[in-house]
Parts: C-alpha cells; sequence; structure tokens
C-alpha cells in the first residue's frame, strides 16, 4: 500500500536521483519510486578535458 | 578523415574482431611449440613485465617452481642465482600469444591447450587447470614431485588421447559454449559451471568411441569430469585469440590486453605498441572470503592474466548473466544488472552473440573504450579469485581496474596520434 504524506495527506510518489539505496529503502516502507540511474559528472582538468574534447 | 573519425572507423573495426571472432579449439602442444618467443630457458608470468628481483613472493616462488620443473636449475639456490643473473630470462605472458592465469608460470615443456580464431587463422595457447592439483604449478605458482608428475603424466598419457579426438572432429567452437553458458548462469570468469557440462556433452561421445584402452579412457574422463573449472582456459583462449585479431589497429581506443602481477596492473590499447603498458601499482579486491580468519591484510593484491575475458566482454562485463557470482558478494539480482549496464557506458558495442535473459535479451556491452572510461569515471568491473601472499585461494570477488592505466593509456595515445 503506498503511504500517504502527512504534510498533504496525499499518496507519496517519489523520483529518487542517484544513490539506489535510498529508493531501496523507500519501497520496503511501502512508498512508491521511480529511480533515476544518476551520477555526478567526473571534473577533470583542463589539460585532460581538451584532451578528451578533441579525442571523442 | 579527421582524427575523431579515424578513432570511429578503427573502433569499429577492433570491436568487430572481437564480436565476429570464431575461437575453435584445434590443438594441444608444449607451450615451446605454440607460444610464440617462448625461449627453452625462459619462464612467464602474469601480469606486466616486472625483474625477478621485484616480484612478490608468489611470482618469485612460481618462477622457482618453473625453473625446477623445466630442469634449468637442480636446486633452488641454482634457479635463483640464474633468475638473478639473467640466465633464466622471464617475460610476461601477455606480451605473447598466451595468458597467464594466477602466476600464469608457463615453461616450455608445460602443455597448452591451443585456440584459434578460424576468421584469420590468430591462435592463442593457455594452459589448462592440473587435475586434481587445480592451479599447480602454472597457476598457482607450487612445485612437487608430485606436481611435476601429474603435469608430465597430463602431457605424456592423457593429453595425446585428447589431442587425437580434437583432430578427429576438426576442432570444437568455443563460442556457442560461450553463449549458451552465459543463458544458464555462468559468466564464464569465476563461474563455468554450465559451460562445463555442455563441454563435457560434445567431447565424451566422442572419447568413448575412441579405440583406445578402457583403462586410459577413464583416466581421461576421469580428468576432464573430476577437474573443477575445466573449461576457464577455453574461455580465455577464445577472449585472448579474439583480442590479438583485434591488436594493432592503428588509430582504436579499444583496450586488448588486462592483467596484474602483485605490483602493478596493466593494461594494453589496440592502437598503441605491441608490448606498451599502462599500469598502475595492483588492487585489492572486494569480495567474500573463504573463512572469517582472513581480511584484506591477508590479500595479495591483484595477480593474474584471467581478467582476459573481461577484456573481451566477458565476466564482470556479463555480471547479469549470473547473479550466483554476484551473489556470492552479497549483490542481488537487480545489482548484477545494474553492473552490466554500467558496463555499457563504457564500451564500444553490444555482442548480439550473447543475448542475456535476465537482460531482457538485450546483449553484453563488448570493447572497452579507454576514452569513454576517462570521462566517465567508470573503470571496468573484473571477477577473480583472491590469492593470500602465500599463494592460498581465499576468496572471490571483484575489482575496479586503476583509473590511473586509462588516464597513463589517453595521454599516450594522444601524444601519438592527435594532429
Amino acid at each position: 500500500m503506498n503511504k500517504k504524506c502527512p504534510a498533504c495527506n496525499k499518496k507519496l510518489k517519489v523520483v529518487n536521483i542517484g544513490l539506489q539505496t535510498f529508493a531501496d529503502s523507500l519501497r520496503r516502507q511501502g512508498v512508491k519510486v521511480t529511480q533515476v540511474a544518476w551520477r555526478p559528472p567526473v571534473k577533470h582538468d583542463k589539460d585532460m578535458t581538451d584532451l578528451l574534447d578533441s579525442l571523442m | 578523415m579527421n582524427l575523431k573519425e579515424k578513432i570511429a572507423a578503427a573502433n569499429d573495426h577492433a570491436v568487430n574482431e572481437l564480436i565476429n571472432a570464431n575461437p575453435v579449439w584445434v590443438d594441444i602442444q608444449p607451450a615451446g611449440k605454440v607460444v610464440e618467443g617462448l625461449e627453452p630457458n625462459m619462464i612467464l608470468h602474469s601480469g606486466p613485465p616486472i625483474d625477478f628481483a621485484d616480484m612478490v613472493p608468489l611470482h618469485r616462488r612460481g618462477m622457482i617452481s618453473g625453473a625446477l620443473y623445466e630442469g634449468l636449475a637442480k636446486s633452488e639456490d641454482e634457479a635463483i642465482a640464474k633468475l638473478n643473473k639473467g640466465e633464466i630470462k622471464v617475460s610476461s605472458a601477455l606480451d605473447h600469444n598466451t595468458v597467464g592465469a594466477g602466476t600464469g608460470i608457463i615453461t616450455a615443456s608445460v602443455a597448452m591447450m591451443v585456440v584459434e580464431n578460424k576468421n584469420n587463422g590468430v591462435r592463442a595457447a593457455t594452459f589448462p587447470a592440473e587435475g586434481p592439483f587445480q592451479g599447480g604449478l602454472c597457476g598457482w605458482g607450487l612445485y612437487s614431485e608430485d606436481i611435476a608428475a601429474n603435469l608430465r603424466y597430463m602431457r605424456d598419457e592423457l593429453f595425446p588421447v585428447l589431442r587425437e579426438l580434437i583432430k578427429r572432429r576438426d576442432g570444437l567452437p568455443i563460442k556457442p559454449i560461450l553463449a549458451e553458458g552465459m543463458q544458464m548462469g555462468d559468466e564464464n570468469h569465476t563461474r563455468q559451471s554450465a559451460a562445463d557440462l555442455l563441454f563435457i556433452r560434445q567431447i565424451l561421445p566422442d572419447l568413448f568411441r575412441m579405440d583406445i584402452p578402457r583403462d586410459t579412457m577413464i583416466k581421461c574422463m576421469d580428468y576432464i569430469v573430476k577437474t573443477p573449472r575445466f573449461f576457464h582456459c577455453y574461455g580465455q583462449g577464445a577472449s585472448m585469440a579474439a583480442l590479438l585479431s583485434a591488436k594493432g589497429t592503428p588509430y582504436s581506443t579499444m583496450t586488448v590486453a588486462f592483467g596484474g602481477n602483485g605490483v602493478e596492473y596493466g593494461i594494453k590499447v589496440a592502437g598503441m605498441g605491441a608490448d606498451e603498458w599502462f599500469t598502475a601499482p595492483a588492487m585489492m579486491m572486494k569480495g567474500r572470503y573463504t573463512s572469517s580468519q582472513y581480511s584484506e591484510k591477508d590479500q595479495l593484491p591483484w595477480i593474474g592474466d584471467s581478467c582476459v575475458v573481461e577484456c573481451a566482454g566477458l565476466g564482470g562485463l556479463a555480471a547479469a548473466a549470473s547473479p550466483i557470482v554476484c551473489n556470492l558478494r552479497g549483490l542481488k539480482l537487480k545489482d548484477a544488472i545494474a553492473l552490466t549496464r554500467e558496463m555499457q557506458e563504457i564500451c564500444i558495442a553490444s555482442n548480439p552473440n550473447y543475448p542475456i535473459p535476465n537482460l531482457d535479451f538485450d546483449f553484453l556491452p563488448c570493447g572497452i573504450d579507454i576514452r569513454k572510461v576517462v570521462k566517465s569515471g567508470i573503470a571496468p568491473e573484473i571477477h577473480g579469485g583472491m590469492f593470500n601472499h602465500e599463494g592460498g585461494l581465499i576468496g572471490a570477488g571483484s575489482a575496479r581496474i586503476p583509473m590511473l592505466c586509462f588516464e597513463k593509456a589517453i595521454k599516450a595515445f594522444a601524444a601519438k596520434y592527435r594532429e
């Protein structure tokens, strides 16, 4: 059964971005969750960024 | 064509060498006959090149074991002296057409399974498991009179029969066994349970039809059936034959070799030199130990070349095919699927030969691209066994290849090709 939000008294529907364990935890509590696979983009230094840009 | 177009065309060529490879087990021969560049006084080892003096004790022991087995020295002291002076040469297995699984100790008289890519005649040779001694000399670097006697027995009594068998049936195609096995729960690195059975189903009827003494037949059958993970050497041979076919493709950023020596881990790239390695300190594995008495402090950093199977698109890249293997380290089916999906992000293509039920029959990723690895920050996941410092197997698990290998490789690639 989907849980209700205590603030608005509506059924909770969650979109979780990134860490899978947050979605798993909510599902175990009966919350409907849509998981979005995402990770922060890797930050490269300028030389590596330029190098990658030149090759792909 | 500009540089990006040349890379795209080269990678298309290289990955299709992997996808379209037709590896067939064709022969059994002593390493001295089939491993290119292996000299009579040379011993091969796993991972990037390393001097004897710098090796971990497990590799040093393997070198001494190899020298004793091959008759290059009569005692351990003599072996050490000759290895230190260079009178016995050491060389990386992956700088030849072979694979150094585990310690990867290969000497000229060790019998090797020969796998040929029928598309182009490229051959790779890998050593089989040593029956009741399992890793024995080649995989675990051990030496005893019993291990030496068993190796000679395999070479002189079992393998002439199997060699005749494989000649009569004009070879055994490996790819269909890999493909069907991965639909039955194998990922073909840590687990070959299905492939072993599929292999046996093809080989035993031929063995039973041979006109040989019953005692010989039973010994051959026992060797094949009772040796754990018998098929592993064929998966490695098939992978290596395919990777060698892609090696030397100018402008390609696809990886063609992975391996570790307990000190360094290294990769090779198709568009770079044949013996050009890009290395980083060898990584530790995460996984499950065989006993609660073991922990990371007991573990030797990554040693072994069996991860060539990941380089060719099996093993860790096929995690979704084998949730059983992933469960060994506490993962669930969804984690295994996520791992394979993640590996797709760093690969050039998908391999239509390997549709996987757990992926709703999507294909496995294939052809790791060093550019995508560096850009995404996603390192390839490789499966394997954990060794302790004395050479015992203490668990199974996985590791991520160090990002430094790929960063070094892409910088060297840019220096070579950037216009």
